[in-house]
C-alpha cells in the first residue's frame, strides 16, 4: 500500500511537472522567462556535408554520404523526457551505397549489417568489458530522414530503397523505413512501411503496398526468388520491429498510469500516447 | 513567479530482449525498497525481493533508470540510466533477497529534488517483466 501511494504521489507531481514544464516553454517563447533551461534533446556533435568510404576509399566497398550528421541524446514524449544516458545518431540527406554479396536466397538478410558497417556505431562500443556489462544498449539508435539506400551486386540489378524517413533500431539489427519506394530493375513499388533485418531473408512491407495499379493493405514479405528477382512469399513472418526502448517506455508509463488517480489518468495518457512518437 | 523544484513522474529503463528458454506465462514478483534520502554523487542501495514461483530455475536481469529535474529547473526533466543492477538465477520456487547499489550515482544537478526510480526485472523463460518504483530525495554531500 505504501509503494502504491508513493508512487501515486510520484504521479501526481510528475504530472505536476509536465505542466509547469509547458508552462516555463511558453513563457520562454514569450521572452518572459529570466531563467534559460537546460536545453532539450541537446547536440553533442554535429557534421554537415558528411562522406564516408571504407577500407582506404574505396567506393566500391560501400560510401556513405549525408547533409548532416547529429550524435544527440535520446528524448521521449516528444522531447519532454531526455535520456542523458543513452545517445542517439540523427542523419539526414542520407546517401548509402554498399555491395550485398551473397547467395541469392539469403542476400536480403545481409542487407542491414552492411548498413551498419557504413555508420560510426563503433564509436558508441563501451570503453571495457565491465563497462558493456552495464549498458542495457551499448548501441544507439540511427535516425533517419530522406534516406536512399543502393544495393550493389555483382549478378543482377541494384535494388533501391528510399524512404522519407526511418530508423536503425537500438541493437542495430533492425532498419525500419517510412513512406518507402523499393525498385529493382523496372520494378517498382511504394510502401507506408518497410522492414528489412538481421533476422529477415527478405523485405517485411507490414501496412501494404502500391504497385502500380496493383494495391493492398494486407502485409506482404518480398523475398528473392531463384533468378533474383522480387517474389512475394506465400506467408508473411510475424516479426516484432518496434524499438526496445521504445517498448520499454511505453511498459513504464503504462505500470505508473495504472496507479495514478483516476482525475489524473487522461493527462498522463497523453504523455503515454507521445511516448514512441519521436522514433520518426 | 519562481517554482520550488519538484519531483519528476517518469523513469525509464530500458533491457535486451532474453531468449525465452521456457514457453508459457510466468508467475514471478519483483518488490523493491530504497532508502527515503540519498547524497548526490553516490549510488543508492536497493532491496530486492525476486520472486519466482515457478517449478524451473529462472534467470533475471534486473536494470533501474531514474528521472529528475536537473538544476531546479524544468527544463532539465531528464532520465539517467538505464543501467543493470544484477543478474542472478533465482532458483525454483525460491525467493532471492539481495540488497544491492543500483547505478548510476545520483548526480549533484538533482540536490535538492526527488528522484524517481523505477526497477524492471526481466526473467528469462517466457519473457516475464515486472516494474516497480521508489522515491528518493537528494541530498547535498
Amino acid at each position: 500500500m505504501m509503494r502504491v501511494m508513493i508512487a501515486a504521489a510520484a504521479l501526481m507531481v510528475g504530472v505536476s511537472a509536465v505542466g509547469f514544464f509547458l508552462a516555463t516553454r511558453s513563457e520562454r517563447a514569450t521572452g518572459a522567462a529570466t531563467r534559460e533551461p537546460e536545453p532539450v534533446n541537446p547536440v553533442e556533435t554535429e557534421l554537415r556535408h558528411v562522406t564516408v568510404t571504407p577500407h582506404g576509399g574505396d567506393e566500391a566497398q560501400g560510401h556513405l554520404s549525408a547533409d548532416r550528421i547529429v550524435v544527440r541524446r535520446r528524448t521521449a514524449a516528444r522531447g519532454l523526457l531526455v535520456y542523458h544516458d543513452l545517445q542517439e545518431i540523427y542523419a539526414a540527406g542520407v546517401d548509402l551505397a554498399t555491395p550485398v554479396e551473397s547467395s541469392e536466397g539469403s542476400l536480403l538478410l545481409h542487407v542491414v549489417a552492411s548498413v551498419r558497417e557504413l555508420l560510426p556505431l563503433k564509436e558508441f562500443r563501451a570503453e571495457s568489458p565491465a563497462g558493456a556489462a552495464a549498458r542495457p544498449f551499448a548501441t544507439p539508435r540511427v535516425v533517419f530522414a530522406d534516406l536512399a539506400i543502393r544495393l550493389t551486386r555483382s549478378r543482377g540489378d541494384a535494388i533501391y530503397l528510399k524512404a522519407a524517413s526511418g530508423r536503425l533500431n537500438s541493437g542495430a539489427e533492425t532498419l525500419v523505413l517510412d513512406r518507402a519506394e523499393i525498385s529493382m530493375g523496372s520494378d517498382a513499388l511504394q510502401a507506408p512501411r518497410a522492414v528489412l533485418s538481421d533476422r529477415l531473408d527478405g523485405v517485411l512491407l507490414p501496412l501494404g503496398y502500391e504497385r502500380g495499379a496493383e494495391q493492398a493493405d494486407a502485409a506482404l514479405f518480398l523475398v528473392l526468388d531463384d533468378s533474383g528477382r522480387f517474389a512475394t512469399a506465400p506467408r508473411v513472418p510475424e516479426f516484432d520491429y518496434a524499438d526496445a526502448v521504445d517498448e520499454t517506455e511505453k511498459l513504464v508509463l503504462t505500470h505508473l498510469l495504472k496507479r495514478a488517480p483516476s482525475t489524473l489518468q487522461p493527462l498522463l495518457g497523453l504523455v503515454v500516447g507521445g511516448l514512441g512518437s519521436d522514433t520518426h | 513567479m519562481k517554482h520550488r523544484s519538484l519531483v519528476i513522474a517518469i523513469a525509464v529503463a530500458c533491457i535486451e530482449p532474453v531468449e525465452p528458454a521456457v514457453a508459457g506465462s510466468l508467475n514471478t514478483t519483483l518488490n523493491v525498497g530504497c532508502p527515503a534520502s540519498a547524497a548526490a554523487g553516490t549510488a543508492i542501495n536497493m532491496s530486492l525481493g525476486l520472486v519466482n514461483n515457478e517449478p524451473t530455475g529462472l534467470s533475471v536481469r534486473v536494470i533501474s533508470g531514474f528521472a529528475g529535474n536537473a538544476n531546479g529547473t524544468l527544463g532539465g526533466l531528464g532520465i539517467y540510466g538505464p543501467q543493470i543492477i544484477t543478474e542472478t538465477v533465482v532458483n525454483a520456487l525460491s525467493t532471492s533477497n539481495v540488497v544491492v547499489p543500483a547505478p548510476p550515482a545520483l548526480p549533484p544537478a538533482l540536490v535538492g529534488s526527488v528522484a524517481t526510480y523505477v526497477v524492471i526485472a526481466e526473467w528469462q523463460g517466457g519473457v516475464d517483466t515486472n516494474i516497480d518504483a521508489c522515491l528518493v530525495n537528494v541530498q547535498a554531500q
